[in-house]
């Protein structure tokens, strides 16, 4: 039999080639400055970015751009058209139109932030428990997801931020309340499929605590769909936001916001319909902007699945 | 001097379940399983995918919980130990998997990767980065590749990594789970030569689990043949070729290539038919549905494992 001869002679089947120092190889994930780079090479992104920063900008600032006290009201410039006390013209009630703009995305902007941490900081932790553990913490975390799932969200927030009264922590705390299942469930999927890599088995072989794993070796490789998931949500919190307030129960009169800006404007849409335009282009271009950056982010930190057109 | 003792160990996992609960069926990955390693001697495991080979090695390395049955390390038995002592244990074996590429944390870096065991057990970050500029050298790696990330080595570098972040604890045992079945063929060699010049060096024993004869003969002492979650024959490895008798070990051996076409004689594979379904075992042999040889007294009465030669044992009725 020549399997004798084959094993007299060492590993004689194996050629015994130099390994090449660096196999050519797909790179699979780069590090964050490669994706970086990627992201930037993405029009739409980069414009997404530069909206978003511009009017991050804007907020931050707003009462050394802002021309006018938003809340003082006018009454002999009711409804006025642009001009150069009044760039954007005025509201029914005599006040800036643009400083009410530049206010209010500080309002738009902070809430859905503030609301995003909440729920990341309930949904990730949740959804990592439920994904790790497995067994009845599961099932009791994920009944629960199911059940806050089989209510249309908006409507549930709705109903919690009624419940509450109105104003804009309410309304964060509302969208909260609801918005974490999305998050729970998606970090579940993926912790039980980092779960199963053999690096988590290694890891414990050589003595990491589960505390330890978690931290070092699941949430990291989690996070990145996590940043896209969020900057996309950013756009749909801003869009939640706004409805909320356009229906009374977000900011309250006389604060600036987009959403009421909308509301208020609405008995005036005929004789001055830029009441509503330039709320409602204030808010799709932030909106737009955080999903152009998503899209962005989702294609540049997982370069295997190009489905941009 | 024997390092490790396995003795009757079994490893059942609740399988398919039915409609109502309570007809659950159990996979025997692992039934019954004896043997012993000495301290300095490797032992090749070998079977067929499924043969529950790769629980066995972790369950010796205490991922897994046995259903029964004990492990003795050092003659020590271990299978109850958890928290601090379990954590205290695993200094002493480490495991090398399969897949060297999931078995790495993308996201760290090399250095991250083969400390993070010596940072478990309290080693001074100083300590640590020249304990690893050594494992590299060791493992035939750059001390500067510790700053690359898993993706920019290949798949018989990134084994290397495996294989250096297992030796940083300095191990006693090291469990390798078919370490060179994801290999292309070329590095297989390279890295058999490692873990054995890394035996000899460390004085380490090895578990060696992998369903290529070749590699399992060039490298132990001892081959155990395994077939659905039995041993059947464990005999030494110099005599493998010459003196396996189990109807399953000659089969497998008779499945190895030959590579000189002129010695190829055209035999057919004797072993007919699938693996059965773990979960529900043939009676008598095991091995009986697929054996060329099989008789009556196979379909009913399950051999034991017996003697038949100086450290050969054997668990058939015949041969």
């Amino acid at each position: 039999m020549g399997l004798s001869r084959n094993f007299g002679a060492g590993v004689a089947g194996y050629p015994a080639t130099v390994e090449s120092a660096g196999q050519a190889e797909t790179v699979s994930r780069g590090g964050s400055a490669a994706a970086l780079e990627r992201l930037l090479q993405d029009r739409l992104a980069l414009l997404g970015l530069i909206i978003i920063l511009a009017v991050m900008a804007v907020a931050v600032f707003a009462p050394y751009i802002a021309p006018n006290d938003p809340t003082k009201v006018d009454l002999q410039h009711r409804l006025a058209p642009p001009g150069t006390q009044y760039p954007l013209g005025t509201d029914h009630l005599g006040r800036c139109l643009l400083s009410r703009l530049i206010y209010g995305a500080r309002a738009s902007l902070s809430t859905a932030a503030l609301a995003l941490w909440a729920i990341m900081l309930i949904g990730i932790p949740l959804g990592t428990l439920a994904g790790y553990c497995g067994g009845w913490v599961d099932n009791l975390i994920m009944r629960f997801v199911d059940i806050l799932l089989a209510f249309p969200g908006l409507i549930l927030a709705l109903v919690i931020a009624g419940t509450l009264g109105p104003g804009l922590l309410n309304v964060m705390l509302a969208l909260s309340a609801v918005w974490w299942v999305g998050y729970a469930r998606v970090v579940r999927g993926m912790v039980l499929s980092v779960k199963e890599k053999e690096f988590i088995l290694a890891a414990r072989a050589c003595g990491t605590s589960e505390l330890g794993i978690i931290a070092r070796h699941i949430l990291p490789n989690v996070l990145s769909p996590m940043i896209v998931l969020a900057t996309l949500d950013m756009g749909k919190l801003i869009l939640a936001i706004s409805g909320l307030s356009f229906l009374g129960l977000g900011a309250q009169p006389p604060a600036p916001e987009w959403g009421a800006m909308l509301s208020d404007g609405r008995p005036y849409m005929q004789a001055a319909p830029q009441l509503m335009i330039y709320p409602g282009l204030a808010i799709m271009t932030v909106a737009l902007a955080f999903n152009l950056l998503g899209d962005g982010l989702r294609d540049a930190l997982d370069p295997r699945g190009n489905t941009r057109i | 001097m024997t390092l490790l003792e396995v003795r009757e160990l079994v490893k059942h996992y609740a399988g398919k379940r039915g409609i109502f609960a309570g007809h659950r069926e159990k996979v025997r990955a692992v039934d019954g399983v004896t043997f012993a390693l000495a301290r300095g001697e490797t032992l090749g495991l070998v079977g067929e995918s499924g043969c529950g080979k790769s629980t066995l090695g972790r369950l010796v390395v205490r991922l897994e919980e046995p259903t029964a049955g004990k492990i003795l390390l050092a003659g020590e038995e271990i299978t109850g130990w958890t928290g601090r002592k379990l954590r205290e244990l695993r200094r002493r074996f480490q495991i090398i998997f399969q897949d060297s590429s999931s078995s790495l944390n993308p996201r760290r870096t090399v250095g991250a990767i083969i400390e993070e065991p010596l940072a478990n057990f309290g080693v001074a970050k100083r300590e640590r980065q020249e304990r690893v500029a050594e494992l590299l050298t060791l493992v035939g790696l750059e001390p500067g590749d510790a700053w690359k990330y898993p993706h920019e080595f290949s798949g018989g570098q990134r084994q290397r990594i495996n294989i250096a972040r297992a030796l940083a604890l300095q191990p006693e045992l090291v469990v390798c789970d078919e370490p060179v079945s994801s290999l292309d063929v070329s590095i297989r060699a390279q890295i058999l030569n490692l873990l054995r010049g890394l035996k000899r060096r460390l004085n380490l024993s090895y578990l060696f689990i992998s369903h290529d004869l070749a590699a399992v003969n060039y490298l132990a002492d001892r081959v155990a043949v395994m077939y659905l979650g039995k041993i059947v024959e464990i005999l030494p490895a110099e005599g493998l070729v010459s003196q396996a008798r189990h109807p399953y070990s000659r089969a497998l051996l008779r499945a190895v290539p030959e590579p000189d076409p002129r010695q190829r004689t055209g035999r057919k594979p004797v072993v007919r038919g699938e693996t059965p379904d773990p979960a529900r075992p043939p009676a008598g042999c095991r091995f009986h549905p697929r054996c060329p040889e099989a008789r009556d007294v196979c379909r009913q009465d399950e051999p034991v494992l017996k003697e038949v030669g100086e450290g050969h044992l054997l668990r058939c009725h015949f041969s």
